[in-house]
């Protein structure tokens, strides 16, 4: 199997289920790989991406559910469709406000499935883009003199130089000097873009 | 002879004669001539049996003469019509140097009181005799007499079905139903022994669609310590059986109705069951339509589908076979059980429903358990009914409660015992005397059955129920079953 395929992650404590269901991912040309409890998922080293992860709902142990709060708590970021039963809906209605992607009540057919897959998975790739563009933004921030990150946090505010001046004790031609040298570290062009920056990088705007 | 003798003589009270061979009286002492009224001048010469019996020769059973005869001493009890008394009369022959018989001593005691004693005790058992007969015979029961075989020596009274010279001197095991013949032959086999009695119900032969029904009480009869009859009490105990038939049908139904009430209370977790061999089938079939699809779709991988869909759809099947033996309203039907496949059995059917309430079913089964006689669907409902109520009690205990533990185990060779133990908040104070009460609830929806349905089974089963709250929270129902005897 390429290495790039996308990764369908199963867990599911019912074999005859997830050995039809990796049937079916497998014949629309997914990796799949397979796990009969959330314990197990959990052990397992590195999360492939894309990637998404089919997940009953109900499992003896850890359930669903509660894997999916663990996965959030750890910053572990997959896409989970559920797989549901009968008289599953409040558990259902908590899994959906957690961000769950949706949900497929047993039976299901084999096309809302890869539906949801394919969905999950293109979420996957556009969170991972997020993550990645995240994580390159905070490198090129902790290059940055503590004097240029309060600089840039009171310029997302909306400051003008002269404010700034004010607010740090300093010079307007010092505030001028930190601003040129942090656009040039951050690679900006405007104070739009550096705007966008900070937000992708969760900067909180306090000093 | 010495004259002391005579003195000797004549101060015993027992009446001493010497006769010759000829009957003729020798010698007499005072009580002698006293008793016959007679001075004893008058009577040496004279022969005895026209003295004493006022007859013209000695009787047939003169023990003079039997002596004489016999050459040794004799005795023998008569009564004398003369003086209206009875004797004891003894006696010896007298020999002379030639050993030859020249008379005897006749020694007679009046033993007249005595006689009179025993003839009285002897009429008073005989009227007991005759009381206890005409009691026998209005009895309202059948008092029978058997031989050590087992044939009927007595009957107090004709039975409805049989005439009593039609039963008498047969066995009477012939006149019990052949399926009950076994039983008392058995009886008769162990009542001899150490058992004062034994007591059986069984059924008479006969040719009514319903044949009458006797309690029947066998006790031996002992004579010098040796088993030497039978004594058979039978009470007809038709009628009440038939209302004990009628009480029992009446038990069957609500036990049926209370089975068939707490599956509607999992029937969700039921479809759970069934839905998850129906997503494998659905998802299979529709893998192997994917694959038949492709340009080159791999034989060996739709076998495995196939296989799948198969065994999944068996599953299913199962699940709906084991609802539907549930749902049945069979014969009670008592028959040799493995506990532990029962309780697995169960665990099956109730396993989706914990899950639901996200709660375990776990089970300590102790393997070689010897076999158990029982009405697997009576028993599985007991199993049924415990598990459910540890279920609620732990749901209302909340989410820290998790386990409820199902144990089999042998208290001893003839016992096994299961015990269903939950971790929820065990029963309250005010009920733990009250459990089986008939519709005794503490929940909205419960209708407080559960309990003295699974307690009335187990005791139809030979075994009790009990239970108990644990020290540290949680309640163990535990009930017992004799185990099989052949086993
Ligand atoms: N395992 C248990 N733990 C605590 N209480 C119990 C348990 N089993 C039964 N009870 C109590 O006994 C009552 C009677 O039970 P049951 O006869 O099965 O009727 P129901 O379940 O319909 O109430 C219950 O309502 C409950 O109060
Ligand atoms: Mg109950």
């Amino acid at each position: 199997m390429s290495k790039n395929l996308p990764f369908v992650y199963i867990v599911d404590d019912e074999e005859s289920v997830f050995k039809a269901v990796t049937r079916i991912i497998k014949s629309a040309g997914y990796a799949v790989e397979t796990f009969n409890s959330a314990n197990s998922f959990l052990s397992l080293q590195d999360i492939k991406h894309p990637s998404c992860l089919v997940l009953d709902i109900r499992m003896p142990g850890i359930s669903g559910l509660a894997l999916q709060e663990t996965l959030q708590n750890k910053g572990i970021f997959i896409p989970i469709i559920f797989i549901t039963g009968h008289g599953d809906i409040p558990m259902t209605v908590k899994a959906m406000k957690a961000g769950a992607i949706d949900f497929l009540p047993k039976p299901f057919d084999q096309k809302t499935l890869l539906d949801l897959i394919r969905v999950a998975l293109t979420k996957d790739k556009l969170d991972q883009k997020r993550l990645n563009e995240k994580a390159k933004i905070q490198e090129l921030i902790s290059v940055l003199s503590p004097r240029e990150l309060q600089v840039m946090k009171l310029v997302i505010k909306g400051m003008l130089n002269k404010q700034i001046a004010q607010e740090l004790k300093l010079s307007i031609k010092t505030v001028k000097i930190h601003r040129g040298h942090l656009t040039q570290k951050l690679q900006v062009k405007s104070v739009a873009e550096l705007v966008r920056l900070g937000q992708l990088a969760n900067l909180k705007s306090s000093v | 002879m010495i004259d002391g003798w005579d003195a000797a003589f004549d101060s015993i009270e027992d009446l001493i004669s010497i006769h010759d061979n000829n009957f003729c009286i020798l010698k007499v002492n005072k009580a002698f001539s006293k008793s016959v009224g007679i001075p004893p001048g008058k009577l040496i010469g004279r022969k005895c049996y026209e003295v004493m019996h006022a007859a013209n020769g000695p009787r047939l059973s003169c023990c003079h003469k039997l002596a004489i005869e016999g050459k040794e001493s004799k005795t023998e009890e008569n009564f004398e019509p003369l003086l209206k008394k009875f004797f004891q009369v003894s006696c010896s022959p007298i020999f002379d140097n030639n050993k030859k018989i020249i008379g005897t001593v006749h020694i007679a005691r009046d033993i007249t009181g005595l006689k009179r004693a025993e003839e009285r005790l002897r009429q008073h058992s005989n009227e007991i005799e005759e009381q206890l007969k005409v009691i026998a015979e209005n009895a309202p029961v059948f008092l029978l007499q058997l031989n050590r075989q087992g044939h009927i020596d007595y009957i107090n009274h004709a039975f409805p079905q049989f005439e009593s010279d039609e039963i008498l001197g047969k066995p009477f095991v012939n006149f019990i139903s052949p399926e009950f013949r076994p039983l008392f032959l058995n009886m008769l086999k162990e009542v001899n022994g150490e058992k004062k009695f034994i007591e059986n119900e069984l059924q008479f032969a006969g040719n009514h669609n319903e044949p009458p029904w006797y309690r029947i009480k066998l006790s031996p009869i002992y004579r010098k310590r040796t088993l030497d009859r039978f004594l058979v009490i039978c009470t007809d105990i038709s009628e009440i059986k038939g209302k004990e038939f009628e009480i029992e049908k009446q038990r069957q139904e609500i036990i049926h109705a209370h089975r068939v009430l707490a599956l509607n209370e999992f029937a969700s977790s039921l479809a759970h069951e069934i839905n998850q061999p129906l997503t494998a089938i659905l998802s299979n079939a529709q893998a192997a339509q994917r694959i038949l699809s492709q340009t080159d779709p791999s034989l060996m991988e739709f076998k495995e589908i196939v296989a799948d869909i198969v065994l999944a759809t068996n599953r299913a099947a199962e699940v709906i076979h084991r609802l539907r033996k549930l749902i049945k309203k069979g014969e009670v039907e008592f028959i040799k059980l493995d506990i532990n496949m029962l309780v697995n059995d169960t665990v099956l059917l109730l396993s989706s429903n914990a899950l639901i309430k996200n709660k375990f079913l776990k089970t300590e089964l102790t393997p070689g358990l010897p076999a158990i006689i029982g009405d697997r669907i009576q028993l599985q409902q007991v199993l049924l009914n415990l598990i459910m109520n540890g279920l609620d009690a732990m749901v209302d205990a909340g989410p820290e409660a998790k386990d409820l533990v199902i144990r089999t185990s042998l208290k001893d060779p003839k016992t096994v015992v299961v015990a269903v133990e939950d971790s929820g908040h065990g029963f309250p104070k005010s009920s733990l005397g009250k459990p089986f009460d008939h519709f005794f609830t503490t929940k909205t929806q419960g209708m407080g059955l559960g309990l003295p349905i699974s307690f009335s089974i187990v005791q139809a089963h030979g075994g009790q129920l009990i239970v108990k709250n644990k020290p540290a929270g949680g309640a163990t129902v535990y009930f017992s079953l004799p185990v099989s005897k052949d086993d």
